[in-house]
């Protein structure tokens, strides 16, 4: 497998934007989000994923003229020493974010599914998976993804359904929340949960033309959006705030609370085959997108042979914080960096294309 | 007169103080080493190649020798008249002679030794001297050498060369030996530079005769049932076709039977294949390449296609890979599709293997390329999709929504077969709050007796299924419908009540080996009943997480997969114009365009409205 991916179209890469943006929705991020911005919170996924949006639009603009992959736009508006940065900057975002979704998944396996389970051997399972998948290639995983779409979109619509006796529309009141400006705010500064988004720039050449990748984000990222919206506004319904803040797995009581007759009573473990996979597929492209962003500066014929030290890297970055109060508190911060991840290269590179331009209309004009 | 004990005792005394040479004879045993005689047959087969080479030049001396004292008995006789013409052809084949041995007398030529690349020698004798090295000659006694004389003026030697068995005996003497001898009388002038052509457009009735300048092609002609015929003086020798070894006749099809549609199912002879075939696409364009494979057997491979539909990429990448196949025998094309598949990790089949004509010709027409392997009763269909291998030969016959409906039971049958035991061991083992409450109480009290745990239990009876079902196909005739009752009754009756396993598992079991059965490939089958055991494991190990990581490996190995530059996902993953015949197959007419991934040369199936006659008023109500 060399590290130029395969070829793939919209439907490949609305399928690994959607996935690798959607997992924090079954983690705690939906009661995050609840404790800072209240009854207003399902606004935030939609107000971070317009200003994501916007930037990626910044950025098929300028790989519309310089056409390659991120590292070769990079190379060619920033040098090879500011394409090197950008690479090792965005690979650490990466790798930093399946550390986090790998211990995330593995201390919420260990919560809800398999409680008796040895941890080291949760986290084994993710990460020997996880590297399986990757040994695959990005072409497989892009395509089990798209076909996981309608399945997941499916499960989180059924519970949603099947939680209808139990909304309480007074529970979205006040409707403004912490407020409007808090929300506008607060949804800017999660804008990182859309990071996933940069990897279509990433891996460009797949992806033919700065149109195919647009379509791709826009519709992938925004199903994703439109999910984590969904999913935080029935919460409120069924929760309301003060409860909601509560939990550490908002997805996971969603499907605990539905009861609808004997037969129909607890579904919540079904929905663990969602969580997995969804999870893994997130893990695996980000690990994917971080071994390409090493091996394209060092031109490296193939991926593979890194597989196994990266993985290694990833779990040892996963087993750092000491407990789950200490993982949901680094996440935070983690979405913090991805956010800084979504605007800043992407902004530096639109600026540094535009002050280029500008100098060439100087210097002709 | 029977020995008393002093005989006795000195006898035996005698016996071991006497040698005597071991009664039994040494064994065999076959050793390797720098002493094995190896080095000494190559300098054999040097001296034996210059003997021949020898021979060859002493042959020619004496014929030389015969033909001048012909002429010379002719010119002092008087009688050059009569034999003039007779003298000129053997002159001018010694002459031939001469040309072609000039050159091993100048030097003895490497290439000599390696008689399958020799030309044909005008000398009758050489060839003769050639077949007999070539085939162990007088030792193997399925070649026959007959030597024949043409009755023509001038008299002509000729010998043919067939395999016994391999040809129609009664053709060879009635289409091939008796022509050549009763047809060819004084009258006929054969003789020249187109002796061949006369002789095969005058004497020989056979359908198919070509001529063949080499040794290596008559080896194919002869290991294939065509008789070869040499004829003193010409440069090359006669191939008719007169194949006719014993084969099974055409049959019905073992392993793909059908309700409705064709009822004819291919046989073990490549010639009656290809032609079951165009039986049923009558199409000028059906082209039928043959392509010989293996290095020492050179079986045919037919590789068909419709030229006006059939991607060329395809169908050249598919000859292309079956010339470069570098073995030395290939007995079934299921062999073969290994040779020329694509390498991946899962036991997964990258052809369709049929053995219905009709079946193939329907995936010719979408522009598929199907592979016919001489000796076997399958054909392959490349490139072959995952959904493919859910659809059967009758699914065209039906009506859409029973065609669907059959589809969609394969389908569900499949999923109940790969990971129904592996869900049942997730769910009472790591999630039993998933079950309704009585469901799990009522398993609980079922498995209340059984002294093993549920994966033993699931595993043990799985593996019993499957060691039933091997053996019920393993045991010849009565006997595998014996088995698979003695089975049915140790799986399910004895083994309850034994209580080695639970009443649920032996249902569970029971249910996951039907669904199996329902998958109409059989390597797919195999496929599924392989990854249940996988899923099973992952299922012990981590519950529902094991099951949804397993499921999920196999996605995506699934979506990675390529069958002949084609995406094994196709039109699911990556998307492409389906074509109503996935899972869902529309009505016939609706079915308008070939499938799309296999980028068909003409992408359309059929016209936008195939049912014209609907525009048009009812028969016999054209006056009203």
């Amino acid at each position: 497998m060399s590290y130029q991916p395969g070829r793939m179209g919209v439907a490949e890469g609305i399928g690994l934007t959607y996935i690798v943006m959607l997992p924090r929705v079954f983690l705690t991020s939906p009661a995050v989000t609840i404790s800072s911005m209240h009854n207003l919170a399902w606004i935030a996924p939609l107000i971070n994923w317009v200003a994501a949006l916007a930037v990626l639009y910044l950025l098929a603009g300028v790989t519309a003229r310089v056409r390659g992959d991120l590292y070769t736009v990079s190379d060619r508006l920033l040098g090879r020493v500011g394409a090197w940065a950008m690479a090792i900057f965005y690979t650490a975002l990466f790798i930093l974010d399946a550390a986090s979704l790998l211990r995330q998944f593995a201390e919420n396996t260990l919560l809800t599914a398999l409680p008796g389970a040895e941890f080291r051997m949760i986290i084994f399972w993710y990460i020997l998976f996880a590297s399986v998948l990757v040994y695959f290639g990005i072409e497989g995983i892009a395509r089990s993804a798209y076909l996981m779409l309608p399945f997941i979109a499916g499960g989180v619509a059924a519970v949603i359904i099947l939680l209808a006796p139990f909304y309480d529309f007074y529970r979205l009141l006040p409707w403004q929340g912490a407020g409007v400006g808090v929300a506008v705010g607060r949804g800017l500064e999660l804008v990182g949960l859309n990071l996933g988004a940069l990897l279509l720039f990433v891996l460009a050449p797949s992806f033919q033309k700065p149109a195919t990748m647009m379509t791709a984000a826009f519709y992938g990222g925004g199903v994703s959006a439109l999910l984590r919206t969904v999913v935080i506004f029935f919460f409120l319904l069924a929760f309301g705030v003060g409860d909601g803040m509560e939990k550490t797995l908002p997805f996971y009581e969603m499907s605990r609370l539905v009861y609808l007759s004997r037969y129909i009573q607890h579904i919540e473990a079904l929905f663990i085959i969602i969580w997995v996979i969804t999870g893994l597929l997130a893990i695996a492209i980000d690990i994917f997108v971080a071994l390409y962003l090493i091996a394209r500066p060092l031109g490296l014929p193939s991926i593979r042979p890194l597989v196994p030290a990266v993985a290694m890297i990833v779990v040892n970055l996963a087993v750092i914080p000491p407990d789950l109060s200490a993982v949901i508190k680094a996440d935070g911060s983690l979405v913090l960096l991805l956010s800084a991840g979504v605007f800043g290269g992407p902004l530096l590179l639109v600026a540094v294309a535009y002050i280029r331009k500008r100098r060439k209309r100087t210097w002709s004009g | 007169m029977e020995e008393n004990t002093q005989f006795k005792i000195l006898r035996n005394v005698k016996r071991l103080l006497v040698y005597r040479p071991p009664t039994e004879p040494s064994r065999f045993v076959l050793g390797e080493g720098a002493d094995d005689g190896r080095s000494e047959a190559a300098e054999e087969k040097g001296l034996k190649t210059s003997a021949a080479e020898l021979a060859a030049l002493a042959r020619y001396g004496r014929r030389l020798e015969t033909t001048m004292a012909k002429v010379q008995a002719a010119l002092t006789g008087g009688a050059w008249v009569e034999e003039g013409e007779t003298l000129r052809a053997e002159c001018a084949a010694l002459e031939k002679q001469w040309a072609e041995l000039r050159p091993v007398l100048l030097a003895y030529d490497a290439t000599a030794d390696n008689l399958a690349e020799r030309p044909v020698s005008t000398s009758l004798e050489e060839n003769r001297k050639i077949v007999e090295r070539l085939y162990r000659l007088p030792a193997n006694k399925d070649v026959v050498m007959r030597h024949i004389m043409l009755g023509t003026e001038p008299p002509l030697k000729a010998t043919l060369v067939f395999m016994e068995g391999l040809t129609n005996g009664q053709f060879v003497t009635l289409g091939v030996i008796q022509p050549l001898m009763l047809l060819a009388d004084k009258r006929r002038q054969l003789s020249g530079d187109g002796l061949l052509k006369q002789i095969s457009e005058q004497l020989l009735p056979g359908s198919q005769v070509k001529q063949v300048g080499k040794f290596r092609d008559v080896q194919a002609a002869i290991n294939m049932g065509d008789t070869v015929i040499f004829f003193d003086g010409a440069v090359e020798a006669l191939q008719v076709e007169t194949k006719g070894w014993e084969h099974r006749g055409v049959d019905r099809p073992m392993t793909e039977q059908t309700i409705r549609g064709s009822q004819a199912g291919f046989s073990e002879n490549l010639r009656v294949n290809t032609a079951l075939v165009r039986s049923m696409l009558r199409a000028t364009d059906l082209v039928t390449e043959l392509i010989p494979v293996g290095a020492r057997t050179r079986m045919n491979c037919a590789v068909m296609y419709l030229e006006s539909v059939a991607n060329p990429k395809l169908v050249a990448e598919v000859k292309r890979r079956i010339k470069k196949v570098d073995t030395d025998y290939l007995n079934d094309s299921g062999l073969l599709e290994q040779f020329i598949g694509d390498r991946f990790i899962l036991p997964l089949p990258q052809a369709l293997s049929t053995e219905r004509p009709d079946r193939v010709a329907a995936h010719l027409s979408e522009g598929r390329v199907a592979i016919i392997l001489e000796g076997s009763p399958f054909a392959l269909v490349v490139p072959a999709l995952f959904f493919t291998f859910f659809h059967s030969g009758e699914d065209f016959s039906l009506q859409p929504a029973a065609a669907n409906f059959l589809r969609f039971l394969r389908l569900f049958g499949t999923l109940i077969s790969t990971i129904l035991p592996g869900l049942y061991i997730a769910l009472t083992y790591f999630h039993q709050e998933a079950l309704p409450s009585e469901l799990a109480l009522a398993i609980a009290a079922a498995r209340e007796e059984v002294p093993f745990p549920a994966w033993f239990e699931v595993f043990m009876m799985e593996v019993s299924f499957e060691l039933i079902r091997e053996a019920g196909i393993r045991i010849p005739g009565m006997l595998g419908t014996t088995i698979g009752i003695v089975g049915a009754i140790i799986l399910g009756q004895a083994a309850v009540a034994a209580r080695i396993v639970s009443p649920i598992i032996v249902i569970l079991v029971a249910i996951t080996g039907l669904a199996s059965s329902v998958i109409p490939e059989f390597r797919m089958a195999l496929f599924a009943r392989l990854s249940r055991f996988g899923l099973l494991l992952a299922s012990v190990t981590m519950g529902l997480v094991g099951l949804a990581s397993g499921m999920l490996v196999m996605t995506v190995a699934l979506c990675s997969m390529k069958s002949f530059g084609v995406p094994y996902m196709v039109p699911v993953a990556p998307r492409t114009v389906a074509g109503l015949d996935v899972v869902v197959r529309g009505a016939a007419w609706q079915r308008e365009r070939r499938p799309d991934a296999l980028n068909p040369l003409d992408p359309s199936r059929q016209a936008k409205n195939s049912r014209e006659w609907e525009q048009g008023l009812p028969a016999g109500e054209d006056d009203k």
